[in-house]
Protein backbone atom coordinates (compact mmCIF):
# COMPACT_ATOMS: atom_id res chain seq x y z
CA UNK A 1 0.00 0.00 0.00
CA UNK A 2 1.37 3.05 -1.00
CA UNK A 3 1.97 5.72 1.82
CA UNK A 4 0.65 9.21 1.46
CA UNK A 5 3.85 10.57 3.00
CA UNK A 6 6.71 11.57 0.98
CA UNK A 7 9.91 10.21 2.03
CA UNK A 8 11.78 12.72 4.43
CA UNK A 9 14.76 13.92 2.84
CA UNK A 10 15.79 15.55 6.05
CA UNK A 11 18.63 13.81 7.28
CA UNK A 12 19.18 13.36 11.14
CA UNK A 13 22.18 14.51 12.76
CA UNK A 14 23.45 11.95 14.86
CA UNK A 15 24.66 11.95 17.79
CA UNK A 16 28.63 12.24 18.31
CA UNK A 17 28.64 9.23 20.81
CA UNK A 18 32.53 10.06 21.58
CA UNK A 19 31.30 12.55 23.97
CA UNK A 20 29.01 10.52 26.31
CA UNK A 21 30.48 7.72 29.11
CA UNK A 22 30.00 4.08 26.50
CA UNK A 23 29.87 2.19 29.72
CA UNK A 24 26.60 4.28 30.74
CA UNK A 25 25.59 4.60 26.98
CA UNK A 26 23.76 0.86 26.40
CA UNK A 27 19.77 0.73 26.85
CA UNK A 28 20.08 -1.89 29.82
CA UNK A 29 22.79 -0.11 31.76
CA UNK A 30 21.38 2.92 31.23
CA UNK A 31 18.07 1.72 32.88
CA UNK A 32 19.77 0.23 35.49
CA UNK A 33 21.81 3.50 36.56
CA UNK A 34 18.67 5.28 35.94
CA UNK A 35 17.20 2.60 38.37
CA UNK A 36 19.55 2.93 41.13
CA UNK A 37 19.66 6.64 40.82
CA UNK A 38 16.20 6.69 42.38
CA UNK A 39 16.11 3.52 44.50
CA UNK A 40 19.67 2.45 45.87
CA UNK A 41 20.58 -0.47 46.65
CA UNK A 42 18.07 -2.83 44.87
CA UNK A 43 18.16 -6.02 44.44
CA UNK A 44 18.92 -8.67 41.52
CA UNK A 45 15.40 -9.59 41.37
CA UNK A 46 14.08 -6.15 41.09
CA UNK A 47 16.30 -4.80 38.77
CA UNK A 48 15.12 -8.18 36.71
CA UNK A 49 11.82 -6.99 36.84
CA UNK A 50 12.21 -3.11 36.51
CA UNK A 51 14.42 -3.57 33.06
CA UNK A 52 12.88 -6.70 31.86
CA UNK A 53 15.89 -8.42 31.02
CA UNK A 54 17.16 -12.12 31.19
CA UNK A 55 19.12 -13.49 33.88
CA UNK A 56 22.06 -13.57 31.93
CA UNK A 57 21.72 -10.02 30.08
CA UNK A 58 21.36 -8.16 33.45
CA UNK A 59 24.19 -9.86 34.69
CA UNK A 60 27.04 -9.40 31.92
CA UNK A 61 25.53 -5.48 32.19
CA UNK A 62 26.66 -5.25 35.69
CA UNK A 63 29.84 -6.85 35.61
CA UNK A 64 30.43 -3.73 32.79
CA UNK A 65 29.19 -1.37 35.06
CA UNK A 66 30.93 -3.18 38.13
CA UNK A 67 34.28 -2.98 36.34
CA UNK A 68 34.16 0.14 35.72
CA UNK A 69 32.82 1.02 39.70
CA UNK A 70 29.62 2.75 38.76
CA UNK A 71 28.12 -0.08 40.52
CA UNK A 72 28.96 -2.62 44.13
CA UNK A 73 27.59 -5.69 43.97
CA UNK A 74 26.88 -7.23 47.63
CA UNK A 75 26.42 -11.09 47.71
CA UNK A 76 24.59 -11.98 51.14
CA UNK A 77 21.94 -13.53 52.66
CA UNK A 78 18.08 -12.51 53.53
CA UNK A 79 16.93 -14.53 56.25
CA UNK A 80 18.04 -17.86 54.49
CA UNK A 81 17.83 -17.00 50.92
CA UNK A 82 20.81 -15.99 49.05
CA UNK A 83 20.31 -11.95 47.84
CA UNK A 84 22.56 -10.12 45.83
CA UNK A 85 22.33 -6.20 46.62
CA UNK A 86 23.30 -3.78 43.67
CA UNK A 87 24.53 -0.52 45.04
CA UNK A 88 25.40 2.82 42.87
CA UNK A 89 28.79 3.82 44.05
CA UNK A 90 29.74 7.72 44.38
CA UNK A 91 32.15 7.63 41.06
CA UNK A 92 28.83 6.18 39.25
CA UNK A 93 26.59 8.83 41.09
CA UNK A 94 28.88 11.12 39.75
CA UNK A 95 29.26 9.50 36.23
CA UNK A 96 25.44 9.34 36.02
CA UNK A 97 25.50 12.63 36.52
CA UNK A 98 27.92 13.87 34.12
CA UNK A 99 26.12 11.54 31.69
CA UNK A 100 23.07 13.47 32.04
CA UNK A 101 24.79 16.85 31.49
CA UNK A 102 26.83 15.36 28.05
CA UNK A 103 23.21 14.27 26.70
CA UNK A 104 21.58 17.52 27.45
CA UNK A 105 24.81 19.31 25.34
CA UNK A 106 24.45 16.69 22.78
CA UNK A 107 20.41 17.54 22.55
CA UNK A 108 21.26 20.79 22.14
CA UNK A 109 18.84 21.38 25.88
CA UNK B 1 22.78 5.87 16.66
CA UNK B 2 19.83 8.53 15.85
CA UNK B 3 18.29 11.14 17.95
CA UNK B 4 15.06 9.08 17.92
CA UNK B 5 16.61 5.95 19.18
CA UNK B 6 18.83 7.60 22.09
CA UNK B 7 15.90 9.51 22.73
CA UNK B 8 13.90 6.44 23.05
CA UNK B 9 16.63 5.19 25.22
CA UNK B 10 16.09 8.15 27.94
CA UNK B 11 12.31 7.58 27.91
CA UNK B 12 13.14 4.34 28.68
CA UNK B 13 15.65 5.32 31.28
CA UNK B 14 13.18 7.81 32.65
CA UNK B 15 10.56 5.52 33.30
CA UNK B 16 12.36 3.56 35.41
CA UNK B 17 13.85 6.39 37.45
CA UNK B 18 10.67 7.88 37.91
CA UNK B 19 9.13 4.33 39.07
CA UNK B 20 11.86 3.87 41.23
CA UNK B 21 11.18 7.28 42.58
CA UNK B 22 8.12 7.10 43.10
CA UNK B 23 7.82 3.68 44.88
CA UNK B 24 5.24 3.64 47.42
CA UNK B 25 6.17 4.04 51.40
CA UNK B 26 5.87 0.46 52.35
CA UNK B 27 5.76 1.05 56.56
CA UNK B 28 2.26 0.60 56.32
CA UNK B 29 2.39 -3.09 57.86
CA UNK B 30 4.90 -2.63 60.29
CA UNK B 31 3.37 0.70 61.58
CA UNK B 32 -0.27 -1.18 62.06
CA UNK B 33 1.50 -3.72 63.58
CA UNK B 34 3.00 -1.43 66.13
CA UNK B 35 -0.49 0.83 66.13
CA UNK B 36 -2.38 -2.31 67.37
CA UNK B 37 0.09 -3.26 69.96
CA UNK B 38 0.52 0.43 71.39
CA UNK B 39 -3.19 0.95 71.61
CA UNK B 40 -3.94 -2.38 73.46
CA UNK B 41 -0.81 -2.30 75.79
CA UNK B 42 -1.75 1.04 77.09
CA UNK B 43 -5.02 0.10 77.75
CA UNK B 44 -4.25 -2.99 79.32
CA UNK B 45 -2.03 -0.42 81.47
CA UNK B 46 -5.01 1.53 82.03
CA UNK B 47 -6.71 -1.10 82.96
CA UNK B 48 -4.50 -2.66 85.57
CA UNK B 49 -3.44 0.85 87.33
CA UNK B 50 -7.42 1.28 87.42
CA UNK B 51 -7.69 -2.15 89.09
CA UNK B 52 -10.20 -3.38 86.10
CA UNK B 53 -8.02 -6.20 85.73
CA UNK B 54 -7.53 -7.29 88.86
CA UNK B 55 -4.06 -7.72 88.37
CA UNK B 56 -1.27 -6.70 91.25
CA UNK B 57 0.59 -3.53 89.64
CA UNK B 58 4.32 -5.15 89.82
CA UNK B 59 3.24 -7.24 87.11
CA UNK B 60 3.31 -3.75 84.93
CA UNK B 61 6.97 -4.90 84.32
CA UNK B 62 6.00 -7.60 82.09
CA UNK B 63 3.44 -6.11 80.36
CA UNK B 64 5.80 -3.83 78.72
CA UNK B 65 8.60 -6.40 78.67
CA UNK B 66 6.02 -8.29 76.50
CA UNK B 67 5.26 -4.98 74.35
CA UNK B 68 8.81 -4.54 73.46
CA UNK B 69 9.66 -8.00 72.56
CA UNK B 70 6.73 -8.78 70.74
CA UNK B 71 7.03 -5.59 68.79
CA UNK B 72 11.00 -6.38 68.71
CA UNK B 73 9.70 -9.70 66.81
CA UNK B 74 7.35 -8.36 64.67
CA UNK B 75 9.20 -5.83 63.01
CA UNK B 76 12.31 -8.23 62.76
CA UNK B 77 9.74 -10.31 60.71
CA UNK B 78 7.87 -7.64 58.72
CA UNK B 79 11.17 -5.50 58.25
CA UNK B 80 12.20 -8.48 56.49
CA UNK B 81 9.16 -9.14 53.92
CA UNK B 82 9.25 -5.08 53.39
CA UNK B 83 13.26 -5.28 52.13
CA UNK B 84 12.38 -7.70 49.67
CA UNK B 85 9.81 -5.35 47.42
CA UNK B 86 10.68 -3.60 44.57
CA UNK B 87 11.49 0.28 45.69
CA UNK B 88 12.09 -0.45 49.38
CA UNK B 89 15.17 1.49 49.14
CA UNK B 90 13.99 4.57 47.31
CA UNK B 91 14.96 7.68 49.13
CA UNK B 92 11.40 8.19 51.01
CA UNK B 93 11.17 4.39 51.83
CA UNK B 94 14.97 4.85 53.34
CA UNK B 95 14.11 8.10 54.98
CA UNK B 96 11.38 6.84 56.46
CA UNK B 97 12.91 3.59 57.83
CA UNK B 98 15.71 5.97 59.70
CA UNK B 99 13.19 8.13 61.12
CA UNK B 100 11.27 5.42 62.62
CA UNK B 101 14.58 3.85 63.87
CA UNK B 102 15.57 7.21 65.31
CA UNK B 103 11.90 7.65 67.10
CA UNK B 104 12.56 4.24 68.82
CA UNK B 105 15.96 5.45 70.22
CA UNK B 106 14.99 8.50 71.33
CA UNK B 107 12.00 6.74 73.22
CA UNK B 108 14.40 4.32 74.49
CA UNK B 109 16.50 6.55 76.28
CA UNK B 110 13.68 8.24 77.31
CA UNK B 111 12.57 5.06 79.48
CA UNK B 112 16.50 4.09 80.12
CA UNK B 113 16.86 7.70 81.63
CA UNK B 114 13.94 7.04 83.77
CA UNK B 115 14.79 3.53 84.82
CA UNK B 116 18.51 4.74 85.95
CA UNK B 117 16.87 7.45 87.93
CA UNK B 118 14.77 5.56 89.58
CA UNK B 119 17.50 2.87 90.44
CA UNK B 120 19.40 6.02 91.77
CA UNK B 121 16.44 6.63 93.90
CA UNK B 122 15.51 10.10 91.99
CA UNK B 123 12.86 9.23 90.24
CA UNK B 124 9.12 7.85 90.70
CA UNK B 125 7.21 5.68 88.13
CA UNK B 126 4.84 8.50 87.56
CA UNK B 127 7.92 9.87 84.98
CA UNK B 128 6.60 7.09 82.68
CA UNK B 129 3.86 8.99 81.66
CA UNK B 130 6.05 11.33 80.29
CA UNK B 131 6.75 8.47 77.83
CA UNK B 132 3.35 8.65 75.65
CA UNK B 133 3.41 12.46 75.80
CA UNK B 134 7.21 12.80 74.51
CA UNK B 135 6.04 9.70 71.73
CA UNK B 136 3.09 11.78 70.80
CA UNK B 137 5.44 14.65 69.99
CA UNK B 138 8.09 12.29 68.25
CA UNK B 139 5.16 10.75 66.33
CA UNK B 140 4.07 14.14 64.71
CA UNK B 141 7.99 14.89 64.09
CA UNK B 142 9.00 11.74 62.18
CA UNK B 143 5.11 11.71 60.14
CA UNK B 144 6.18 15.63 59.22
CA UNK B 145 9.51 15.02 57.99
CA UNK B 146 8.14 11.96 56.04
CA UNK B 147 5.15 13.72 54.64
CA UNK B 148 7.40 16.17 53.16
CA UNK B 149 9.58 13.84 51.45
CA UNK B 150 7.12 11.80 50.08
CA UNK B 151 4.58 14.30 49.31
CA UNK B 152 2.06 12.71 50.83
CA UNK B 153 -0.75 15.19 52.41
CA UNK B 154 -2.56 12.96 54.49
CA UNK B 155 0.64 12.07 56.36
CA UNK B 156 1.13 15.91 57.05
CA UNK B 157 -2.42 16.23 59.09
CA UNK B 158 -1.49 12.61 61.06
CA UNK B 159 1.75 14.73 61.87
CA UNK B 160 -0.70 17.47 63.30
CA UNK B 161 -2.60 14.71 64.92
CA UNK B 162 0.07 13.44 66.69
CA UNK B 163 1.22 17.20 67.84
CA UNK B 164 -1.94 17.11 69.23
CA UNK B 165 -2.24 14.23 70.76
CA UNK B 166 0.79 14.99 72.76
CA UNK B 167 -0.93 18.28 74.02
CA UNK B 168 -4.12 16.67 75.29
CA UNK B 169 -2.17 13.80 77.25
CA UNK B 170 0.05 16.78 79.08
CA UNK B 171 -2.70 17.30 81.40
CA UNK B 172 -3.58 14.30 81.61
CA UNK B 173 0.24 14.08 83.48
CA UNK B 174 0.39 11.51 86.40
CA UNK B 175 -3.46 10.41 85.78
CA UNK B 176 -4.72 6.92 84.90
CA UNK B 177 -6.66 8.25 82.47
CA UNK B 178 -3.65 9.35 79.91
CA UNK B 179 -3.26 5.36 79.02
CA UNK B 180 -6.82 5.45 78.10
CA UNK B 181 -6.68 8.73 76.41
CA UNK B 182 -3.17 7.65 74.77
CA UNK B 183 -4.64 4.12 73.61
CA UNK B 184 -7.52 5.78 71.86
CA UNK B 185 -5.56 9.11 70.25
CA UNK B 186 -2.86 5.80 69.19
CA UNK B 187 -6.04 4.68 66.76
CA UNK B 188 -5.85 7.78 64.97
CA UNK B 189 -2.53 8.84 65.09
CA UNK B 190 -0.83 5.54 64.27
CA UNK B 191 -3.37 2.52 63.45
CA UNK B 192 -5.27 4.98 61.19
CA UNK B 193 -2.21 6.54 59.10
CA UNK B 194 -0.85 2.94 58.36
CA UNK B 195 -4.03 1.87 56.91
CA UNK B 196 -4.22 4.49 54.60
CA UNK B 197 -0.33 4.39 54.05
CA UNK B 198 -1.04 0.17 52.61
CA UNK B 199 -3.80 1.70 50.96
CA UNK B 200 -1.84 3.92 48.66
CA UNK B 201 0.89 1.22 48.49
CA UNK B 202 -1.66 -1.55 47.00
CA UNK B 203 -3.15 1.10 44.77
CA UNK B 204 0.39 2.12 43.48
CA UNK B 205 1.33 -1.61 43.00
Amino acid sequence: MPSDKAPSTDVEPAINIDEIDEIIHGRLRLGIMAYLSAVNPASFPELLAKTGSSNGNLSTHLSKLEAAGYINQEKGYQGKRPQTLVHLTAAGRKAWVQYLEAMKELLGN
Amino acid sequence: MSNQETLDDLNYATALAKSGNEAPLMGGPIGLMWGILISATLFAHWSIITGRLGIELQYLWLLWISFSAVGGMGSAILGRRVGRKAGAHSMANRIEHAVWTMFSLMLGCLWAGIVISMLLGMGSVGLFDLVPIVGFAGQGLAYGVIAKISHHKWLGYASGAAFVSSILCMPAFGQPGLYLLAAIATLFTVVLPSLKTMGFEDAER
